[in-house]
C-alpha cells in the first residue's frame, strides 16, 4: 500500500500548487530581458529618420525584421506588433533560417540580428551597409563591425550603444537625443572587418 | 511479496483512476492557463528609452515549441529541460516528448519509437545527431546504449512525430529525432559533471576561442552503470562501462564560409541477460550471463558558404565505424555519407530547399548463436535527391509545403516520398495544420540476407528460423494529420495533433519449405497492412515565473491485416501489432525557490501492453501500466555550482516497461537515487 500512498501524497501536494498558484499569477512584473530587447528596438524606430525613398507616404507599414532563430518571446512580438511608429503600423516578420530574399528587403525598416547569426555577422553586415536599415543586435561587438545599435547587459538592466558612422553611412539619421543617451562608438578598425 | 492475485487488480484499478486523474489535471491546466492568459498586461511600449534603461529585467528559458510555424508535429526538448529532468542520458531524455514511447529494456537497452512499432530494434525513426543518421544498417534500427554526449553540450533535441521522408529520406516513417549539440562558441570553458547512484561517473569537458571567429571543445566521459533486478528480485548483473571522448570545432574562417568539424569515439563492455533457444535444454531456452562489445568512431565535417542573404549552401561528409560483438550477434560497418544542400530564398513568399546525397556502407557480419548473415559482407549504396518548395499566399497567412524524396537503394530500388503540407495562420495566437505524405522504409540488411534462429523445438531437435528473403521490398505508409496549436503569451499553449497512417507491405513471416534437417524456417514477407490512429496532445503553462507545469498525453489505436495466416507454424515470430501502449500521458512541474533552488516532479503514466508477443511467451510476465514519480531537487550554491539529487521511479520498487523482442530476458526498472554535480569554470 505504501506505492500508493506516496503517489497520493504526490497528487494532493500538486493539486494545492494549482490552487496556491491561481490567484496570484495576474499579478506579473518583471520584465523578461527579451521582451525589453524588443520594446527597445521598437521605440529606436520612434528617434530614427529613414530617406524618403526608403520610408514615404506610400508606406503603410513599418517593417521590423528579425533575422536568423527569432529571440523573442510571444509576450514580446504582441507587445510591438500593430503598433504605431511614425505613424505607421508596425508589422513583425521573421526570417528564422537566416535567408533573406532581395525581394524582402525594402520592406525592413528595422532589422534585428538573432544571436543565431553570431558567426557570419560580418557577411551580413558587410551585405547590409549602404542599406538604408536600422540594424539592432545584442550580438557582443555588434556595432564595432559595422551594426548600427548594440544593445549591452549592464548588471540586471540593458543599456545601448551606437556607432554613427554606420549609421550615417547607410543614409539615416538618428536623433541627438537618443545619442545623448546612448554609448557612441566609431567604426572599429578591428581586424576580420573587411 | 510480489503479487498476490486480488492486490494486482486493485493497484490496476488505481491506474485506471489515475489516468482519469490525468486527463483531469490535464483540462484544468489547460482552462486556467486559458483564462489566466487573458488577462491583459499593461502596455510596455509606453515607456521611455530612459525608463527601459532603469528598468531591472531578468532571464527566464523559454519553451520553443510556442513559436513553432512548422506543419508537422513537432516538439522540442532544450538544454534547460534535460537538465531539469534530471535525467542521465538521451534515451531518458526522450520520455519528455509526449507521444514518443520510451521502454526500457534492461539497465542498457531502450526500445523508443513513435505511433507505434516499438521495440529493441524498433526501425521507423529516424535519429539523427548534428545531421549524421545514427543508423545500424543490418537492423535500421538505433543502438541507444552508444548515444551519449556531455549532456550539457547537447543544445536541444527536435522530435517530429510523422513522417519526414521528404527531406530525410527512408526510415522517417514514423518521426525524426535530431540530437543538436551545441555549436562551441557557445561552450568556452571548462565543465566537469560528476554523477553517482547505480550510475556513476564523470565527464569533462573543455573550450577554447582559436581564432577571432573559431572556437573548439574537447570533451571525455565515462560511466558505469548498475544492472537491475530480475522477476525474481535477484541481481541481473547487467553492468555496464562506456568510455567516449571527442571534439567540435566551428571556424568562420572568411565572412562567407563557414566550417563545422566533429569526431567521437567509444568504447563501451555492457553486460547482459539473454534467453537463447536450446535444444538441449527441456525447455527449448536457456539464459545466459553474456558481455557485449560495441566500439566505434566518427568524424563528421560540414562547411557552409553563404552566397547572399537569400541564397546558402552546404556540404557535408561524415564517416563512422562501428562494432558490435555478443552471442546474438557480431557485426561491423563502415558508412561513408556526403551530403550537399542548397537553401533558398526566391522571393519573400517563395523558399526553395534541394539537396543530393550519396551514402556508401560495407558491412561485416560474423555467425553468433542467434543471427547469421549470407553472404557475410554486404556493400550498400544510396542515392538520393530531394526538392521542397515553400509558397505563402495572403501577406503569409497560409503556407504550403510541396516536396518530395527520390530515392535509390540497393536494396529497393527506386522510391519516392511526396509530401504536402498546409499550415495557417488563422490569428497571431492560433494555427492550423495539415498534411499528406508518403514515406518508405527501406529493408534493413537483416530482413534480406539474415537467418535468425529465434526458438528451439527440443522434442524435435530443431531450431525454429526466422529466413530472410531477398525479395522482401520496402515497406510504405500514407499519413494524415492534423493539427492544431494555440498560446496566449509565454504564459500557456497547447497542441494538438490527430493522425491516420495507412501501411503497407509490412514485414510478416510465411512457412518455408525445410531444407535441411533440424531448422523450420519461416521466411521473412512483405504480408500485412495495418492502420494506426490516434491524437497527442502538449500543454505548457507558465502562471508565475517560478513556476511551469507540462503536460503531454497520447492515445495510439493500430490495426492489422494479414494477407496470410500462420496458424501452422509451430512458433510464430513476434507480431508488431501488440508492443505499443494505447494510452501515455505525463505532467512536469517545475519550481523555482529563491534564486538557488529548483524543484521538479514529474509524474509518467504508460499503459499496460497487454498480450506483448515474445517467443516463448508461456513462461514471460505481463508489461502492466505503471506510472513513474521522478523528482528532482537542486542547489546552486555558487554561480558556477550545481549539485542535485535525483530520485527516479519512487511510486514502486520496480517495474516491467518492455520485454524485448529476440533473446528476451525480463528485467525489473527499479527506484533509484542519485546525485548529480556540475562545475563550470
Amino acid at each position: 500500500m505504501i506505492r500508493l500512498d506516496i503517489t497520493f501524497v504526490f497528487i494532493v501536494a500538486w493539486c494545492f500548487l494549482v490552487l496556491i498558484v491561481m490567484p496570484v499569477s495576474a499579478a506579473d512584473t518583471v520584465i523578461e530581458e527579451t521582451t525589453i530587447k524588443a520594446i527597445y528596438s521598437f521605440n529606436f524606430g520612434k528617434f530614427t529618420r529613414w530617406p524618403k525613398s526608403k520610408l514615404s507616404e506610400n508606406n503603410t507599414s513599418l517593417g521590423f525584421c528579425i533575422f536568423g532563430k527569432n529571440p523573442f518571446d510571444l509576450s514580446a512580438i504582441d507587445a510591438i506588433e500593430g503598433k504605431q511608429v511614425k505613424g505607421k503600423t508596425l508589422h513583425v516578420e521573421l526570417f528564422e533560417n537566416g535567408l533573406l530574399s532581395d525581394d524582402a528587403l525594402p520592406d525592413c525598416h528595422i532589422l534585428f540580428v538573432s544571436q543565431s547569426e553570431k558567426l557570419r555577422l560580418q557577411n551580413i553586415l558587410n551585405k547590409l551597409r549602404y542599406q538604408p536599415i536600422l540594424t539592432v543586435s545584442d550580438i557582443e561587438g555588434f556595432s564595432g563591425n559595422g551594426g548600427m545599435i548594440t544593445l549591452i547587459k549592464t548588471g540586471d538592466q540593458i543599456h545601448f550603444e551606437i556607432n554613427s558612422d554606420a549609421v550615417y553611412r547607410a543614409g539615416l539619421s538618428i536623433s541627438s537625443k537618443l545619442i545623448e543617451l546612448a554609448k557612441t562608438i566609431k567604426d572599429a578598425d578591428s581586424a576580420g572587418n573587411r | 511479496m510480489n503479487e498476490p492475485g486480488h492486490k494486482t487488480s486493485s493497484v490496476k484499478q488505481w491506474y485506471q483512476k489515475w489516468h482519469c486523474l490525468f486527463i483531469y489535471l490535464t483540462i484544468t491546466l489547460i482552462w486556467t492557463g486559458f483564462c489566466q492568459s487573458q488577462a491583459a498586461e499593461a502596455d510596455l511600449t509606453d515607456l521611455s528609452i530612459e525608463e527601459l534603461m532603469n528598468r531591472k529585467v531578468v532571464t527566464a528559458s523559454r519553451s520553443e515549441q510556442n513559436l513553432s510555424d512548422t506543419a508537422a508535429a513537432v516538439f522540442v526538448i532544450n538544454q534547460d529541460d534535460i537538465r531539469r529532468s534530471g535525467v542521465n542520458s538521451i534515451p531518458e531524455a526522450l520520455r519528455l516528448v509526449p507521444g514518443i514511447h520510451v521502454a526500457r529494456i534492461d539497465s542498457s537497452k531502450w526500445a523508443i519509437s513513435a505511433r507505434g512499432f516499438n521495440g529493441r530494434f524498433a526501425n521507423n525513426l529516424l535519429v539523427l545527431m548534428d545531421g549524421r543518421t545514427l543508423y545500424i544498417p543490418s537492423s535500421s534500427g538505433v543502438f541507444w546504449e552508444i548515444q551519449d554526449r556531455i549532456l550539457a553540450d547537447i543544445e536541444r533535441i527536435e522530435v517530429i512525430r510523422g513522417p519526414g521522408a521528404s527531406v530525410w529520406g527512408a526510415n522517417a516513417v514514423n518521426g525524426i529525432i535530431n540530437i543538436i549539440t551545441k555549436n562551441s562558441v557557445d561552450t568556452e570553458g571548462g565543465l566537469v559533471s560528476l554523477v553517482g547512484g547505480d550510475r556513476s561517473g564523470a565527464g569533462a569537458r573543455y573550450g577554447w576561442q582559436f581564432d577571432e571567429q573559431g572556437f573548439a571543445r574537447i570533451y571525455a566521459k565515462f560511466f558505469r552503470q548498475d544492472g537491475f533486478e530480475d522477476q525474481n528480485g535477484n541481481d541481473t548483473e547487467g553492468d555496464w562501462l562506456m568510455s567516449r571522448g571527442g571534439f567540435r570545432m566551428d571556424w568562420t574562417p572568411t565572412s562567407k564560409h563557414s566550417i563545422m568539424a566533429q569526431a567521437d569515439t567509444y568504447d563501451g563492455s555492457i553486460d547482459q541477460n539473454l534467453t537463447l533457444p536450446s535444444i538441449t535444454s527441456p525447455t527449448g531456452a536457456i539464459s545466459v550471463l553474456d558481455s557485449a562489445q560495441a566500439k566505434g568512431g566518427n568524424l563528421l565535417a560540414r562547411w557552409e558558404y553563404t552566397k547572399s542573404l537569400a541564397s546558402r549552401l552546404s556540404t557535408q561528409f561524415y564517416y563512422e565505424h562501428f562494432s558490435r560483438e555478443d552471442r546474438t550477434k557480431n557485426e561491423r560497418f563502415h558508412i561513408f555519407d556526403i551530403d550537399f544542400q542548397h537553401d533558398l530564398a526566391l522571393s519573400r513568399d517563395n523558399e526553395f530547399n534541394w539537396g543530393l546525397e550519396y551514402r556508401f556502407s560495407t558491412n561485416h557480419f560474423r555467425d553468433a548463436e542467434i543471427v547469421s548473415y549470407s553472404p557475410s559482407t554486404q556493400h550498400l549504396h544510396l542515392i538520393s535527391a530531394f526538392l521542397q518548395d515553400k509558397l505563402s499566399f495572403f501577406n503569409q497567412r497560409l503556407e504550403f509545403t510541396l516536396g518530395s524524396k527520390f530515392e535509390y537503394h540497393t536494396f529497393s530500388g527506386f522510391q519516392y516520398q511526396p509530401t504536402i503540407r498546409a499550415l495557417w495562420k488563422i490569428t497571431n495566437h492560433q494555427r492550423v495544420w495539415a498534411s499528406l505524405s508518403r514515406a518508405t522504409r527501406v529493408p534493413s540488411i537483416g530482413e534480406r540476407n539474415a537467418e535468425i534462429r529465434f526458438a528451439a523445438i527440443p522434442q524435435q531437435q530443431t531450431f525454429v528460423v526466422l529466413q530472410g528473403n531477398s525479395n522482401f521490398d520496402a515497406e510504405t505508409v500514407l499519413s494524415y494529420e492534423l493539427g492544431y496549436r494555440f498560446w496566449s503569451s509565454d504564459l500557456f499553449s497547447f497542441d494538438l495533433v490527430a493522425f491516420y497512417n495507412d501501411y503497407d507491405d509490412l514485414i510478416f513471416t510465411e512457412l518455408s519449405e525445410p531444407t535441411e534437417a533440424g531448422k523450420f524456417p519461416l521466411r521473412i514477407i512483405n504480408g500485412e497492412k495495418a492502420k494506426t490512429w490516434g491524437v497527442e496532445l502538449t500543454a505548457d503553462w507558465r502562471p508565475l515565473d517560478w513556476i511551469r507545469f507540462q503536460a503531454g498525453y497520447s492515445y495510439l489505436r493500430m490495426k492489422f491485416d494479414q494477407f496470410q495466416d500462420s496458424t501452422t507454424s509451430p512458433a510464430a515470430f513476434p507480431s508488431r501489432d501488440k508492443r505499443d501502449p494505447a494510452t501515455q500521458a505525463s505532467l512536469r512541474s517545475s519550481f523555482d525557490l529563491g534564486s538557488s533552488v529548483e524543484f521538479d516532479l514529474w509524474l509518467r503514466y504508460v499503459d499496460s501492453i497487454p498480450d506483448i508477443e515474445v517467443i516463448n511467451a508461456a513462461q514471460l510476465p505481463s508489461v502492466d501500466s505503471y506510472v513513474a514519480v521522478d523528482i528532482r531537487l537542486a542547489w546552486r550554491p555558487h554561480k558556477d555550482i550545481e549539485l542535485a539529487f535525483v530520485g527516479r521511479n519512487l511510486n514502486d520498487p520496480q517495474h516491467l516497461e518492455y520485454l524485448s523482442e529476440l533473446a528476451t530476458f525480463p528485467v525489473q526498472i527499479e527506484r533509484r537515487f542519485y546525485i548529480q554535480g556540475k562545475w563550470t569554470f
